[in-house]
């Protein structure tokens, strides 16, 4: 009986192995978005690398002192930002000067950051990893410590035939998850794709409409982003001293101009704006209701809003925008805490 | 026997001589790390950490055949001498012209590689704002008013128009690509009044600008 055991389970682990190998990338392209930015050189990912990211991604032995992880500022529910809190807040709880941005639809992304400081998704984790306000760790020794792990050497060598783990490999494990990160089943993706049943309510297609008229140029459908810089009108906070754009690429003309960000799953992105100054959604739309005309720091979309929005109008928006909330991404099994042994 | 060990020490002679290398210098001689070089009269300076990149390098043949050495990044890094062979299989003597990116151009800083020389763990690499350190020069001198006197110059950036890599093309004269920083450092740079550059921009491009024409074939 022992041995039936035995056999059972061994049987069952080798079954378990072979449909991870077999499984595919839970990565993949919605029918209605653009063309992709990011190049998969490597196709096919595979599961087994994607697990690796997730693994990585949420691990805290990719801090100094092992406190924290990608997902302490990226929590899935919210869409992977670090809600309640208007800029993040790192290792021995220092705070940094940004509100965390979401991780939603990387793939189409082409710069990463507020001030797009990143130029490619492969390179991003260095950021956080390092900066000392954030994981506060040396590269060399976060190395040192994953070769270390047998634990890290063996899934490194299954997902990509290597158990030496080195820069370039660690930073494809863990683009391997965040590539992953698709949100394209809220319920304005499925009036889109005219799936049965579905449809916008009277006051959502009201929003609807008004979005396509005053939001649509920079928060562009369907990923809900231009991609571009602009500025949207608030002054510089005189604590942090962020210009955005322009400490990237020296111009005057791009000073506190910041990345546009996409509004899918806004409702549960709080607080919002680069340094998380404004706490409801609400007040957002009173924010770009309210611009002053004539108002010489906002780029010539918002210059175009016919103001003030009516109450009814503020109210239509708002529940237009509750339509890019995805709760199949929100809670996917697959984006969340890794189950199993370590 | 003799004769056999001459042979051997001749080909290896010959093979050494062929090589294509890389050279810090000052004033002509090349740089030794930690080694003091005068700087106007009474002050000196040295070096501690001396990296820079070239990439894409290329021989034009005297026929027709040019040949692109292998990998197209090469970062030098005065600490490890071998980093000055930029190639050691090809006899430069059979090339007319060389041709290669001082520094790295934008299609590399951006391409999200991380591998060989690109590595970030090599430290070159600028994570807030993607992008490598093209030059580093670091040490110090007395003419720095700082208690350690300590300088230290990352010079990069790869946006118009403030770019330091310049695609450069030489007549190979010569096996030995020398950069010479005694300009920089004696004539452009006052380490008295400047001592430390970490960010891309006008500066960055101007001392590029004074390191391009500090190159030579010897």
């Amino acid at each position: 009986m022992r041995i039936l055991n035995l056999v059972l389970f061994f049987a069952f682990v080798s079954y378990s192995f072979v449909a991870l190998l077999t499984e595919k990338h839970p990565f993949y392209v919605p029918k209605h978005f653009p063309k992709l930015v990011y190049q998969f050189k490597d196709v096919p990912q595979g599961r087994l690398r994607f697990e690796l990211g997730r693994t990585l991604f949420y691990d805290p032995a990719l801090s100094r002192d092992s406190s924290i992880s990608c997902a302490t500022c990226h929590l899935q529910y919210t869409g992977f930002t670090h809600i309640d809190h208007p800029v993040s807040h790192g290792i021995d709880g220092r705070i940094g000067t940004r509100n965390s941005p979401v991780m939603i639809n990387l793939a189409w992304n082409k710069f990463f950051h507020w001030d797009g400081g990143v130029a490619h998704l492969n390179a991003q984790a260095i950021n956080p990893i390092t900066n000392p306000k954030e994981m506060d760790m040396d590269i060399v020794e976060l190395l040192k410590r994953l070769n270390n792990s047998p634990f890290y050497r063996q899934r490194f060598y299954a997902a990509f035939g290597d158990s030496v783990i080195t820069t370039p490999l660690l930073m494809r494990g863990i683009a391997n998850f965040s590539v992953a990160l698709v949100s394209a089943n809220s319920k304005y993706d499925k009036v889109i794709l005219k799936e049965e049943g579905v449809a916008f309510s009277e006051q959502e297609k009201r929003g609807y409409d008004l979005f396509k008229k005053y939001c649509n140029a920079c928060h562009t459908e369907p990923l809900f982003t231009s991609h571009a810089f602009k500025k949207n009108g608030l002054e510089l906070d005189p604590a942090f001293k962020d210009f955005g754009r322009m400490t990237i690429t020296e111009r005057k003309a791009d000073s506190l101009l910041f990345k546009i960000p996409t509004l899918r799953n806004i409702e549960f992105s709080f607080p919002y704006m680069h340094d998380g100054r404004i706490q409801k959604l609400k007040d957002v739309i009173e924010h770009y209701s309210s611009l002053p005309t004539g108002n010489k720091n906002v780029s010539k979309e918002l210059k175009k809003i016919k103001k003030p929005f009516s109450e009814e109008q503020k109210k239509d928006l708002l529940a237009f925008l509750k339509t890019l909330t995805d709760k199949e991404f929100l809670y996917n099994k697959d984006f969340s805490f890794p189950k199993g042994e370590r | 026997m003799r004769t056999f060990l001459v042979l051997i020490l001749s080909l290896f002679f010959f093979q050494a001589k062929s090589q294509l290398l890389f050279q810090f210098t000052w004033k002509g001689e090349p740089i030794r790390l930690s080694t003091y070089y005068p700087l106007g009269e009474k002050d000196s300076l040295q070096f501690t950490d001396l990296k820079c990149y070239l990439s894409n390098i290329e021989l034009q043949g005297k026929g027709s055949k040019n040949y692109q050495i292998s990998p197209s990044v090469h970062l030098i890094n005065a600490e490890d001498s071998s980093s000055f062979v930029l190639d050691s299989v090809v006899d430069t003597q059979n090339f007319k012209s060389i041709s290669f990116t001082f520094g790295l151009d934008s299609i590399i800083n951006t391409s999200g590689e991380l591998e060989g020389d690109l590595d970030p763990i090599l430290g070159m690499y600028w994570a807030w704002n993607t992008g490598y350190i093209h030059y580093k020069f670091v040490g110090n001198s007395s003419l720095v008013p700082t208690a350690t006197h300590l300088f230290d110059f990352h010079i990069g950036g790869y946006r118009k128009p403030n770019k330091t890599y310049f695609k450069l093309e030489f007549p190979l004269t010569g096996s030995t690509l020398e950069l010479d920083l005694y300009q920089l450092f004696n004539e452009k740079i006052n380490l008295n009044l400047s001592h430390q550059l970490v960010v891309p921009g006008k500066l960055a491009h101007e001392l590029a600008s004074v390191l391009k024409s500090s190159i030579r074939v010897k």
